[in-house]
């Protein structure tokens, strides 16, 4: 006797089609086997599964158990196969007669002993694989259903128990279909105003300019001048997100379960700011089975490394290939995987060990060497890699105390909004969407620039010794604040704008 | 312990009427072999069949079938390789079974389940 239904596996972003096969033949009275590379979850799924079934009320076979997990050199691992191989065994011992598409019809979830369903993580990848392979239905979770529903096209059958699913199977009580929700891109919550910034007009301009062409920022001040509550203020002139935007994030957030039953898609730009201890691996991604770390779960979004100087010099040179791919390749033994990291980065430091070297009221303690020493922490291919630094000095009283309130953030957004239309109209017959992710070649042909700016770029790039990376950079950011400007051809003060925002020389 | 050797022996009688019923004829009971022990040895077609016998008057530390576990198949394992090397017999034609003898005390009556060829 032998049974055999279809689950999913999932593998970086995407899932894999998973066979559960299971037989049962005479001897070895109690013995129950899962074979198929599974780890220590798996594995412990027998347990579950035995005793899910025997309190759901069915008999669990006495003799020799085998449960097959196709292909069998794909290694699995998670609670999800908990689900279809009860299924299978029931199916074996016939308690269910389908009625429906056994072969067109997709299982996932993990088991509770009473016979209840647990949500589990990846369902978005799995839903996605379905409708690819062309299923009919999938049986998912309750708590996991809005996610799966997010293909629009699939049927998703919230599932509480077993009993529950065994009953729609047999065609006696039937599971109401999942119903499609409706997303709300438009009101994001925000939790910081730029209105609320007292002075730094300089400082929120190049903020519009990072957020119009999604390039990197380096904030230097001395402490307490607001670096960090400028930086928290990105999200809200961030343009709003796409619905294939939102689901390229939400498969990310699904792999690394930080998806709840309340969220199920995100709808907002992501905003991670990991604490200067975070480790490389934290950061890129990785672990024996490699997950998103939080590049990736920027993505689309901004990363914001406070105290940027304090990170371990190591982890920070993991940032070089991602921030200039957008991509990131993570090799394990458990495999090669690559996860998206199209994000902004955002960094603020100090300028010295104490703080307030440059500023005006406050003379700064530290030596020469000191200095060099704490700029030194930071290495010239990721300054290369960051195409606007600017400095954040102290706020003077009177402009601290004033009433005044600064420009709201919901205007500035709006500018940002139409400089991104420029760009989406411009790119819309290659792959990237702003200006910042435009290769050498997309750069010569929507970068023209006059006689006099060529000019100004030849001076600069003499004397300010830029890299090639620097110059195309450059370029990069002129276009963007061209695009903000919403003027067709970038100009000399395009340029000379950009310039400025290089690292001063020390 | 005394009490429960008496409801075991009950059980192996009551599993040895079932199998002259059923056409087996019954070799040797309790063949023991230093501490292992198989219950019923019987002939059946030809063949040699070897019994567990486990006797339960509630479920309220399981049932009979499942008290054996892959370490009590394993001893009885060893002890019918015991008794085939001791009986010089040929290592085919022999079976190991299980009977689960549910008795309900209330009731009066036994409930008989008989697992073949469990190892």
């Amino acid at each position: 006797m032998s049974s055999k239904v279809l689950s999913a596996a999932v593998i970086g972003l995407n899932a894999e089609i998973v066979e559960v096969e299971s037989d049962t033949s005479s001897g070895q009275l109690g013995s129950f086997a899962v074979v198929g590379l599974p780890d220590a979850a798996v594995s412990e799924s027998r347990e579950r599964v035995r005793t899910a079934i025997k309190n759901s009320g069915y008999s669990f076979p006495k003799h020799k158990v085998v449960i097959n997990l196709a292909p069998a050199d794909l290694r699995k691992y998670g609670p999800s196969y908990d689900l279809p191989i009860a299924i299978s065994i029931l199916l074996m011992q016939g308690h269910i007669s389908p009625v429906l598409d056994i072969e067109k019809t997709m299982f996932v979830g993990e088991l509770a002993l009473n016979g209840n369903l647990r949500p589990i993580q990846g369902i978005l990848p799995i839903a996605i694989k379905a409708k690819e392979s062309g299923m009919s239905a999938v049986f998912v979770p309750k708590e996991n259903a809005r996610e799966a529903k997010l293909v629009k096209e699939l049927a998703v059958y919230p599932v509480e128990n077993i009993k529950e699913l065994v009953r729609h199977i047999n065609d006696k009580e039937l599971i109401s279909e999942m119903e499609e929700s409706d997303f709300d891109f438009q009101n994001v919550e925000i939790m910081f105003d730029m209105a609320h910034i007292r002075g730094q007009e300089h400082v929120k301009r190049a903020m519009e300019i990072a957020a119009a062409g999604a390039h990197n920022m380096m904030m230097s001040g001395t402490p307490g001048s607001g670096k960090t509550l400028i930086a928290r203020t990105m999200p809200s002139i961030l343009p709003n997100l796409d619905l294939a935007e939102a689901l390229e994030i939400t498969k990310i957030y699904s792999v690394a379960g930080e998806l709840s039953n309340s969220k199920s898609l995100i709808t907002s730009r992501p905003f991670r700011s990991p604490h200067h201890t975070a480790s490389g691996v934290a950061l890129v991604g990785g672990g024996a089975w490699p997950r998103p770390g939080e590049i990736s779960l920027a993505h689309r979004g901004v990363l914001f490394l406070d105290e940027f100087a304090e990170f371990p010099r190591q982890v920070l040179e993991n940032l070089r290939q991602p921030l200039e791919d957008g991509i990131i390749h993570v090799s394990r033994a458990a495999g090669n995987l690559s996860f998206p990291a199209k994000f902004i980065l955002i960094a603020a430091m100090n300028p010295c060990p104490c703080g307030y070297n440059g500023d005006n009221e406050r003379t700064c303690i530290c030596s020469q060497t000191q200095i060099v020493n704490y700029s030194k922490k930071i290495s010239g291919p990721i300054i290369d890699r960051i195409d606007i630094h600017i400095d954040v000095p102290r706020v003077k009283f009177d402009k601290l105390s004033a009433d005044a309130n600064g420009e709201k953030s919901a205007v500035i957004k709006e500018r940002v909004e139409e400089a991104r239309k420029v760009q989406r109209e411009r790119f819309k017959n290659s792959s990237f969407t702003a200006n910042s992710e435009m290769t050498s070649e997309a750069v010569k042909t929507f970068c023209q620039v006059d006689s006099i700016s060529k000019q100004l770029l030849k001076n600069a790039v003499d004397q300010m010794h830029l890299s090639a990376r620097a110059y195309f950079r450059i370029l990069k950011l002129a276009r963007t604040i061209a695009d903000l400007g919403q003027e067709e051809a970038i100009k000399s003060h395009h340029i000379a704008e950009a310039l400025q925002y290089r690292p001063k020389i020390m | 312990m005394y009490k429960n050797k008496i409801i075991g022996d009950y059980g192996e009688d009551l599993a040895c009427n079932y199998l002259c019923r059923h056409g087996y004829v019954v070799i040797e009971r309790n063949y023991r072999f230093s501490h292992l022990e198989i219950d019923i040895i019987a002939n059946f077609k030809e063949k040699i069949v070897f019994i567990e016998v486990k006797t339960r008057t509630s479920d309220r530390y399981g049932t009979a079938d499942e008290a054996v576990n892959s370490k009590k198949t394993g001893n009885l394992n060893r002890a019918v390789c015991c008794y085939l090397s001791k009986n010089n017999i040929f290592h085919e034609n022999i079976r190991l079974d299980l009977i689960a003898v549910d008795i309900d005390k209330i009731k009066k009556v036994a409930y008989i389940k008989h697992y073949k060829d469990i190892v």
